[in-house]
This record gives C-alpha cells, structure tokens and sequence, in this order.
C-alpha cells in the first residue's frame, strides 16, 4: 500500500513536471508569434530575382554572402532552376550573420551593384571569391575592384556604399527573416514553407517543388542523386 | 554525504542541467526546420534519422535537464545527458575529421552563437559531471 502510494506520487510529480515544460515551451513559442514587428526600409526586391514572376514556385532565400553554406546553396538554387525551366522563381534576401564581420559591407556592396541591375554578377563573384575577401584584415579595396570587374558605375557605386538608407534596407530584410524565425543561413521558403540549410534544400526542399508541381516522387537511381553532383556530373 | 559536502555536486546538476534545458527550449522554441538544418550541416547524420532526431532530441533535453536539476530521478537524467554530451563529441570530433563541422554548433538554436569547438569543451565537461552524478547514490534535495 505505501508502495503504491509512493508510486503513484513519484508519477504524479513526473507529470507535472513535464506538463510544465510543455506549457512553458507552448507558451513562449506563442508569445514570439504575437512579438513580429514591422519593416522601417523596403530594397527593391526584383533586381534580387530571377525567373519568371509567374512561376508557380518561387524561392526566397535567406543568405549572407561570408557564409560557407550559402556558397555551397547557390549551385543547388541553379540546378533547381536548370532541372524545372520556368517554374521556379528565386528572390534573394539579405542576411547577414553578426558572426560574420565583413557580412555588412559585403551586403551593401551587393545591394549597391543590385541598384545598377549587376546584383547576379556580383554576387558571383562574392561567392565564387569568398574564401579570399573574407579573409583579408579589410576588403573594401577588393569588393570595389568587383565593381569594376561586373561594369558598375563607380561613382554611383561610391556614393551608394556610405548609404544609411541602403544600409538599412538590409537590416530590414534581415528582420523580415527574423519575423520569419530564420536562425541561421542559407534558410529558404518554397512557397512559404521553410528549409534550413542547403541539404534540406536538395533534400525535403526539391521533394515540395515536385509536390508544388504534381509530379510524382523521384524514384529511379540516377534521379535521386543528389542536385550538385549531378551539377559536378554534367560539368 | 551531508548536505554541505553535497553542496558542490548540487551545482553540478544546476550546471548540467541548465546547459540542456536552454539547448532543449531554445530549439523547441523555433520552428523544427531550423533544427533539421543544424542536423544536416553536420553531413555525417545520415538523412533518415534527420525527422526523429529534430522530433525528440530537444524534449529528451529538456526534459532530463529539469529532472536533474528538481532531483527526479537523479541518477538516470545523470545517465541520459551523460550520454546525450559524449555523442555530441563524437559528433563534432567526428564531424572535424571528415571536414563538414558547420561555424556554429546550433547547440542553443542559434540563440546563443556557439562555435562547435567552444561545444566541445562544454560537452567534455557535462559529460565527466554526468558521470560522476551517476557514481552518486544518495543525492539530496531530491523529487523523488
């Protein structure tokens, strides 16, 4: 009998507990919903696409130019666009991580080179150039070399750098994804739904686009190889 | 053991503990998907274990960190999160020889930015307090 009542009160006391846990979890993740506030600065988002604005899919991504994963991202973004012509759009937002301290400017030298419609080539050659500029003690000289190097009107390109406003419209992407709870880059949406990372982009992401599309689950060897080596095979 | 002897491996629980339940809310208080990101970042994992990993790792977290530190079943919330920090080294020491450790652990869901490294050493540490919770037969201050 006392046994059973110890029993009964070590479960009780389990119980309890857990369903504290639980409330407090439910709770917190309820509070964040209700605490989303409101862009101050809008970027223009088109010079930032590309694909059809009709697409029935389209890819916001969530990437910061000094960060490894999203180097690796964009050939997996290209092999989606390549592998479905005309059904996907990609829209890149800016995110750059506190962790990363030449994010900033790269992004706005990005966001600079975007105002004069060169954003894609430019931000090839961050990524493609990103073990280099990111490593050096201040890039500035190189980041503006790339400007050269894509056929950016330099005194445009000058003036827009020292921009607090540009500046701004990057952090007001940046909290967009906040508000959207992205943690950590690359993060992307397919229509609405998240993917963290470029694997879960190859992986459950390209399974959403096929399901976005009606088309039946991929099922043969070749077909389920992953996107960038298929990219490697074909290169 | 008095309780003043014990004083010292009562903050051990609290330590431990508290490590767990912010890695185990801070997680659970995100959206899944950034946690299954963290997951594949890693590159070792293999993919099937990626959905029922993110489903109950941060749940057994948090709820052994509260266990150990209330003191409801001492020993074995010991036990799991002992076991839980040895296989976060194993993963980050493996992780580190095939060349896929990511720039930040996502230990705390990227609340707290973390280098895998810095987890290292935080998860060696849990891991020996682990133990010698476990070596413990009679802990004060318990639940039950």
């Amino acid at each position: 009998m006392m046994n059973k009542s110890k029993s009964l009160k070590t479960t009780l006391i389990g119980a309890v507990l857990v369903l504290i846990a639980v409330a407090a979890v439910v709770g917190f993740r309820y509070a964040k919903q209700n605490q989303k506030g409101e862009a101050s600065a809008q970027l223009a988002s088109a010079g930032k696409a590309k694909g059809p604005d009709s697409a029935p899919v389209r890819i916001v991504g969530f990437s910061d130019f000094q960060c490894p994963a999203c180097a690796h991202a964009g050939p997996i973004v290209d092999a989606l666009m390549a592998k479905y012509p005309g059904k996907i759009q990609y829209v890149y937002k800016h995110f750059p991580l506190r962790m990363h301290v030449w994010a900033p400017v790269a992004h706005q030298a990005a966001e600079c080179a975007s105002v004069q419609g060169l954003f894609w080539d430019y931000y090839k050659k961050l990524y493609d150039n990103q073990a280099a500029w990111s490593a050096l003690p201040d890039p500035m000289v190189t980041l503006v070399e790339y400007a050269k190097q894509v056929g950016a009107n330099m005194e445009s390109f000058s003036a827009c750098m020292v921009s607090s406003e540009v500046a701004a419209g990057i952090m007001a992407e940046k909290k967009e994804g906040e508000d959207l709870q992205v943690r950590s880059t690359p993060t992307f949406f397919i229509n609405g739904k998240m993917f963290a990372g470029q694997v879960e982009l190859q992986m459950a992401g390209e399974v959403w686009i096929r399901s976005l599309l009606g088309l039946p689950a991929e099922t043969s060897k070749s077909d389920a190889l992953p996107l960038t080596d298929k990219v490697v095979q074909q290169a | 053991m008095n309780l003043k002897s014990y004083f010292p491996w009562l903050l051990a629980r609290i330590f431990v503990g508290s490590i767990f339940i912010a890695a185990g809310f801070f997680k659970l208080s995100d959206p899944i998907e950034n946690f299954r990101g963290m997951i594949t970042a890693y590159g070792i994992i293999p993919y099937v274990l990626v959905t029922p990993i993110s489903l109950t790792l941060p749940w057994i977290e948090l709820f052994a960190g509260i266990f150990l530190i209330v003191g409801y079943f001492v020993r074995w919330s010991a036990v799991v999160l002992g076991l839980l920090s040895f296989s976060f080294v194993i993963l980050i020491g493996v992780a580190r020889l095939a060349g896929t450790l990511p720039e930040s652990c996502g230990c705390f869901g990227e609340h707290i930015p973390m280098s895998p490294y810095q987890m290292l050493v935080l998860d060696s540490l849990s891991t020996l307090l682990a133990i010698r919770l476990f070596q413990i037969k009679n802990h004060r201050l318990c639940l039950a």
